[in-house]
């Protein structure tokens, strides 16, 4: 069994947010990068995978930057077995119709797998395209929302998560699977510094975007500007006289004029 | 006539001293009671002695599955180091210590509810030890020296110690038999059929023994005069210092009548009494009594003055019996299951399904599973259910040291539990509330999950003072806790509002400051302690760092105990000596009457790991207006607020009902609500501790107890704040 | 003229209400670009469905009406939804983001060689041009993404940013019969079965929590923070103490050792604010704080704070609300 994960390097949560640097390779402190947690939960999916089977491979495949290097560390820390980079210094390509296309190639490239795996979707641009466009690109069946997987003679029985259930579906390998963060694989294990020191020492292979015959083409629907929403500047306000119908009705008087609905549940 | 009398009497007795002899009065019990019998003993003996050796050789090959020390390559060499320790601390200054715990005193070391147990132990062990050296002696004293060794004074020496031993041993078996089976119902739960069968042993051997001295002087007595080795003798009246044997053997005379009737009753308590010694001896090494020898063994070889506050290093973890090492395993075969660190394990307590006790017979049992006699299964893996060792059990431990400390024989629980810990971080095996918190130390160099840029902003006016290499002074480390933590943000804005107003000298490392690192060590992340420690003890020397003073207990004790392992040397002091030495040097001074009732609890890493009760309790004194009261447990005896060894971030298990710190606080209530006896109403009442977890643990647990009414959770430097006031005395000066 | 076309995603016999809050964007849409609305339909025995779409202003329905569309199976609807675009020529392909529009639509997009207006929160038209709002980092940053109008376009609308749309019985729809187009290689993929979640709680997809610590008081008075939370339409959140006294389930935790939320409102009742609970909320985005103490230090992240008794103000604020 072999298996492709696909992880990617994002602004790390506790980083300054900058409008202009959403992107590790915009960056050149380590500390402000991550492993998109969600790709963690394919990590762990993939190992679980080849511990149960005992065999087969893992590789991790990174699109990034040398800022992403440590990303791909970590997942050999993990456990992958091998590891790709593509080189994308200085974040060149960044919308995700290109990168699918870039790790459809790069899939292409390495050939022989059984699954491809992602995350359900990125901590950073959390546009979930990636799984569905790279299965369309490679023309492979396709699930998302893994909770749990199962086999069964050259096919994958996976669980995923749809809108208040669960929905079983067969699918036939080679596929693509994007992970959820909840169900079997909700808690990827925990690398020790020790594996992250050992795997820092690994070499891991950088692969070019020109190397892999991808025809340019334009996005349809491009990025343009990055804003972030108006700062909080006001301070909490506070109801604190009166009975408790009055605060409620300054309450819901305040929200209504921010234009909060706090009724839209119901 | 006086004087004629004492000297009659002295001759007398003189007489009756010297020519007292130990005789068998009979023939040898070979010829008594023919060859069969005679062989029988022997080879029953034979076997007896075979299978302790046999007994011995399997925990040994256990031992020898342990990992020598750093220096000793091989076996050879190993030997003659451990021989060589054995010498050496056998000579050393540390003898007495070793003397003390070895008469089992270490256990009076406990608090007042356990001298009895004490009082029963030391019965039994003089008592059996002293029985021991008696028969020995008879038996050099007839095989040996042919009957000319026990004349004289001596041999009545020997026949009041050899039944004053005989007493103890009586009594205290019997005393141990109803504490375990009659009285305390907690024993009696927990005794098995091994104490039940050592006891019954035990009290046969003692009973027996008086029975055959008692038969044997019945014999002499009624044969009076005798003539045994060319000595005559007319009376046996110096076996009445055999103050058992000789009333029993007046009293057996009675309903004994015949010499026939003497024989069975004497060969009858003669074989089981040496039937007894045997199998006592066949089970030796396979029961708890084997303490008499792998405890002994153990305290001799053990590192007696090892630093509490150092966990013992496991690079790779330890994940089967060839990860420990040999004095590890060593101090496992020494348990005997006192349940001192179970009875004192507040993990235990609150209901998790951690024992100490049990991890140590766990460990010994897997030891002895995978190396039988024969058989070797090597490297077998024995984390989980196979062993009992199981995720839960593990990540329950508090790091308390409360089990070590409790235990009479220096078992060190805390070092097995965080290397077994270390293989479970190895695998990634953690729950997942740790590896948010390990990842966030990892990536932020703090526990919280929180951007490094955030660290001071706890503090909402003032500047706080940056360390320079050019100044070196004292360099305060507030700790993540004080960093984010809002409840504890008040202790840091107290401490800084106290250097403030008595104009400390002293700087911060501000947001760059890092995660001491104490509690990944007791997680058994190794690796993130030691890059850890390797960057502070670096940050601190680039600025010439002269003194350290730090909030968290925990850090206070890394830095002491485990960095100079690191290379890092620092003189180092918690918060409540730093200030205690601010009042006493008159920089801090009280300005207001607190007139609080308050208790004290003390934190594990400040009291148990490094001894630092007094600081504390010294500065309440010095609160004014304080009344201190002080709860049942505490000082070395202190229990746990739950949060230590990463703890504080463990999600409650739901079979634990009333949590540890939980415990803590109606321990407190009970103390802080006790009858006042005159008129005096306190403002206030207060739990004080002086740990950032302490203070946290304890909060949350006086809410969930609904106890906010009754009294308080403070950190000492916030009463010191307080009892300052809040107009520094020497503010116009300053400006 | 311009055609839009909306994907009408039904589940349990209904238009489910992301799809409703597509044809707002859809109604405006097609204003702006004169163009008419169509949408696609595909499942069993859901003529009816089909029918209701007409009221939302759907001009003509393509209805999938067929045994092999009784389960959801990705590539038949990728392949039938393929095959309808290049008979009908739309400009504008439109589906919620939910769980299955998410998978569907960027393949659909890919089988077009297109990039698409994923996951935005709005989509409108101006100057030939259509432009659509995506939230970045969890909704702390937000980019534009911008696309001719000219060419053929896809696009995913997040639920929760737009009302849904009215229906107006006046209006009906035409509906027509479209065959279902599968192809072998849409086999590798088998539906096998649909199972209804356990009654398990996911809080951190919640939209609104209402949160209860220890100065609830007991077992007994959290149930207010139950019916609140049900009142309002959300689900019951709880702080570390609450759930270590045994007031409500472990599922509820926020914090350090519980579960990371952003939910829209989070109404904190008798939370005081531990750092270990506020790393688990502090992104939601309006907060609200009940509480007797004003001092608490969960209000300097709070937007609105009430100081009082939360179980005078809860029932109180659900009589209001």
């Amino acid at each position: 069994m072999n298996i492709l994960v696909f992880v990617k390097a994002t602004i790390d949560r506790n980083a300054p947010l900058d409008p202009d640097e959403t992107f590790p390779g915009d960056r050149d402190d380590k500390s402000d990068v991550m492993t998109n947690n969600y790709d963690k939960n394919a990590i762990e999916a993939a190992l679980r995978i080849i511990e149960e089977k005992g065999e087969g491979k893992v590789t991790a495949v990174c699109l990034g930057s040398d800022m992403a290097d440590k990303v791909v560390k970590e997942a050999i820390a993990m456990g992958c077995h091998e590891a790709i980079r593509i080189e994308n210094s200085k974040a060149e390509v960044t919308h995700f119709y290109s990168v699918a296309k870039i790790l459809a190639a790069a899939a292409k490239k390495v050939g022989e797998f059984d699954l491809l795996l992602f995350g359900m979707q990125s901590y950073d641009y959390g546009t979930a395209t990636m799984a569905p466009m790279v299965s369309e690109f490679l023309d492979l069946p396709l699930a998302c929302w893994v909770e749990k997987i199962a086999f069964n003679d050259g096919k994958v029985i996976v669980d995923k998560v749809i809108e208040g259930g669960i929905r079983k579906v067969e699918v036939k390998m080679p596929a693509v699977l994007s992970i959820a963060s909840s169900g079997d694989f909700e808690e990827p294990r925990y690398t020790s510094v020790r594996r992250i020191m050992k795997a820092s020492k690994t070499a891991v292979p950088v692969w070019e975007i020109a190397d892999l015959g991808i025809e340019e083409k334009k996005p349809s629907v491009e990025f343009d500007d990055i804003e972030e929403p108006p700062a909080r500047t006001e301070k909490c306000v506070i109801f604190d006289d009166g009975d408790a119908s009055e605060l409620v009705g300054e309450l819901l008087g305040a929200l209504k004029e921010k234009g909060l609905n706090i009724g839209a549940y119901k | 006539m006086g004087e004629i009398m004492i000297d009659i009497t002295l001759t007398l007795l003189q007489d009756w001293i010297w020519d007292a002899r130990r005789e068998a009065y009979w023939p040898s019990s070979i010829e008594l009671y023919g060859k069969q019998i005679g062989f029988l003993v022997y080879l029953c003996a034979a076997i007896a002695v075979i299978v302790l050796l046999i007994g011995l050789y399997r925990n040994m090959r256990v031992w020898f599955r342990g990992k020598y020390d750093q220096e000793e390559q091989n076996f050879t060499s190993f030997i003659f180091g451990l021989i060589k320790r054995g010498f050496k601390n056998f000579f050393s200054r540390s003898f007495p210590k070793r003397l003390y715990y070895g008469i089992g005193s270490g256990i009076l070391k406990r608090k007042t509810m356990q001298k009895s147990s004490f009082i029963v132990h030391t019965m039994i062990m003089v008592g059996f030890l002293g029985s021991a050296i008696a028969t020995l002696t008879l038996t050099i004293h007839e095989y040996v020296f042919h009957y000319k060794l026990l004349v004289g004074p001596l041999y009545l020496l020997l026949n009041v110690g050899a039944d004053i031993s005989g007493v103890l041993l009586l009594c205290g078996v019997v005393m141990a038999f109803t504490r375990r089976f009659l009285r305390e119902k907690p024993y009696y739960e927990r005794a098995g059929v091994e104490d039940l069968v050592l006891l019954l042993l035990l009290l046969w051997i003692s009973l027996s023994g008086f029975f055959i001295e008692a038969t044997r002087i019945l014999y002499g007595l009624n044969h009076l005069p005798l003539d045994i080795h060319e000595i005559l003798y007319t009376n046996i009246d110096f076996e009445m210092t055999s103050f058992i044997g000789f009333p029993l053997a007046l009293i057996l005379g009675f309903f004994i009548t015949n010499d026939n009737m003497i024989f069975t009753i004497h060969a009858f308590f003669y074989l089981s009494h040496l039937m007894c010694i045997l199998i006592l001896a066949i089970i030796l090494t396979f029961s708890k009594f084997f303490h008499v020898l792998a405890g002994v063994g153990n305290i001799i070889l053990t590192d007696i003055d090892k630093t509490k506050g150092q966990v013992k290093f496991h690079p790779d973890g330890i994940s089967k019996i060839e990860d420990f090492t040999f004095y590890q395993l060593l101090e496992a075969s020494a348990c005997m299951k006192c349940h001192f660190c179970h009875n004192y394990c507040p993990a235990q307590d609150s209901g998790e399904p951690l024992s100490p006790l049990k991890v140590i017979q766990d460990v010994k049992n897997w030891g002895k599973q995978q190396y039988g006699l024969t058989q070797s299964n090597k490297d077998v893996n024995m984390l989980g259910e196979q062993s009992g060792l199981t995720e839960d059990v593990l990540w329950a431990c508090v790091t308390c040291y409360a089990c070590t400390n409790a235990c009479p024989h220096l078992i060190g629980h805390v070092d097995m539990i965080v290397g077994m810990r270390a293989s479970l971080i190895e695998e990634g095996n953690v729950p997942s509330t740790f590896t948010t918190m390990l990842e966030s130390v990892y990536q932020y160099g703090n526990v919280w999950n929180q951007p490094k840029r955030d660290r001071t902003n706890w503090l909402k006016e003032g500047k706080l003072p940056k360390i320079k290499k050019s100044d070196s002074k004292l360099l305060w480390l507030p700790g993540d806790t004080l960093a984010y933590d809002p409840r504890n943000q008040k202790v840091a804005r107290a401490t800084y509002e106290i250097f403030s107003k008595s104009e400390l000298d002293y700087g911060t490392f501000g947001d760059s400051e890092k995660n001491d690192g104490n509690e990944m060590r007791r997680l058994g992340e190794e690796a993130l302690f030691q890059m850890l420690a390797e960057d502070n003890i670096k940050m601190y020397q680039k600025r010439d760092v002269k003194r350290i003073v730090t909030s968290s207990p925990h850090a206070f004790n890394t830095i002491k105990n485990e960095y100079p392992q690191y290379g890092g040397e620092f003189d180092v002091v918690h918060i409540t000596t730093l200030l205690l030495e601010m009042i006493e040097d008159g920089r801090i001074k009280f300005n207001s009457d607190l007139n609080y009732e308050v208790t004290y609890h003390d934190p594990c890493y400040l009291g148990r790991y490094n001894d630092e009760y007094e600081s504390p309790r010294k500065i309440i004194e010095k609160l004014p207006g304080v009344t201190f009261r002080e709860m049942p447990n505490h000082g070395q005896f202190s229990y746990c607020c739950g949060g230590g060894g990463g703890n504080m971030f463990r999600e409650t298990p739901e079979w634990v009902e009333t949590r540890i710190s939980e415990k803590r606080v109606l321990e407190a209530k009970d103390t802080l609500t006790l009858p006042i006896q005159d008129d005096h109403k306190p403002l206030k009442k207060i739990l004080v501790t002086a740990c950032p977890f302490c203070t946290s643990m304890l909060t949350d647990a006086l809410k969930t107890q609904q106890l906010e009414e009754e009294f308080e959770v403070m950190d000492l430097v916030e009463l010191v704040n307080e009892a300052m006031g809040t107009s520094p005395p020497s503010d116009e000066s300053s400006s | 003229m311009a055609k839009i076309l909306i994907i009408l995603e039904n589940a349990k016999g209904k238009i489910v209400g992301l799809t409703k809050e597509c044809l707002t964007v859809v109604q405006k849409l097609a204003g702006e670009l004169e163009a008419e609305v169509e949408g696609v339909i595909l499942g069993q025995d859901i003529g009816s469905l089909a029918q209701e779409a007409g009221t939302y202003g759907v001009k003509k329905v393509y209805k999938v009406d067929d045994a092999q569309f009784s389960g959801i199976n990705i590539l038949y609807h990728t392949r039938t939804i393929e095959a309808l675009i290049k008979e009908t020529n739309p400009t504008l392909v439109i589906g919620g983001a939910s769980l299955y529009g998410q998978e569907l639509v960027p393949r659909l997009a890919a089988r077009f060689d297109k990039a698409m207006f994923a996951s935005v929160k709005s989509l409108t038209f101006d100057d030939d041009e259509y432009e659509g709002i995506h939230p970045l980092f969890e909704e702390k940053l937000f980019i534009s993404m911008e696309g001719s109008a000219g060419e053929l376009t896809f696009a995913t609308i997040l639920g929760g940013n737009n009302p849904e749309a009215e229906p107006d019985d006046g209006l009906s729809a035409e509906v027509v019969d479209f065959s279902p187009v599968i192809q072998d290689s849409d086999k590798r993929e088998s539906f096998v079965e649909e199972t209804i979640a356990k009654v398990s709680v996911d809080i951190t997809k919640a939209k609104l929590l209402v949160s209860g610590g220890r100065g609830v008081g007991s077992a007994e008075k959290f149930a207010v923070i139950t019916e609140a939370a049900k009142a309002l339409g959300g689900e019951v959140g709880a702080s570390r103490a609450a759930v270590d006294a045994g007031w409500v389930v472990y599922d509820h935790e926020i914090g350090q050792t519980g579960k990371t939320v952003t939910p829209d409102f989070y109404i904190a009742c008798g939370i005081s604010g531990a750092i270990q609970h506020l790393v688990g909320m502090r992104n939601s985005k309006t907060i609200i704080v009940i509480n007797t103490d004003e001092e608490a230090p969960i209000i300097e992240m709070a937007h609105y704070a009430i100081i009082g008794d939360l179980h005078e103000v809860l029932p109180e604020l659900m009589k209001s609300v």
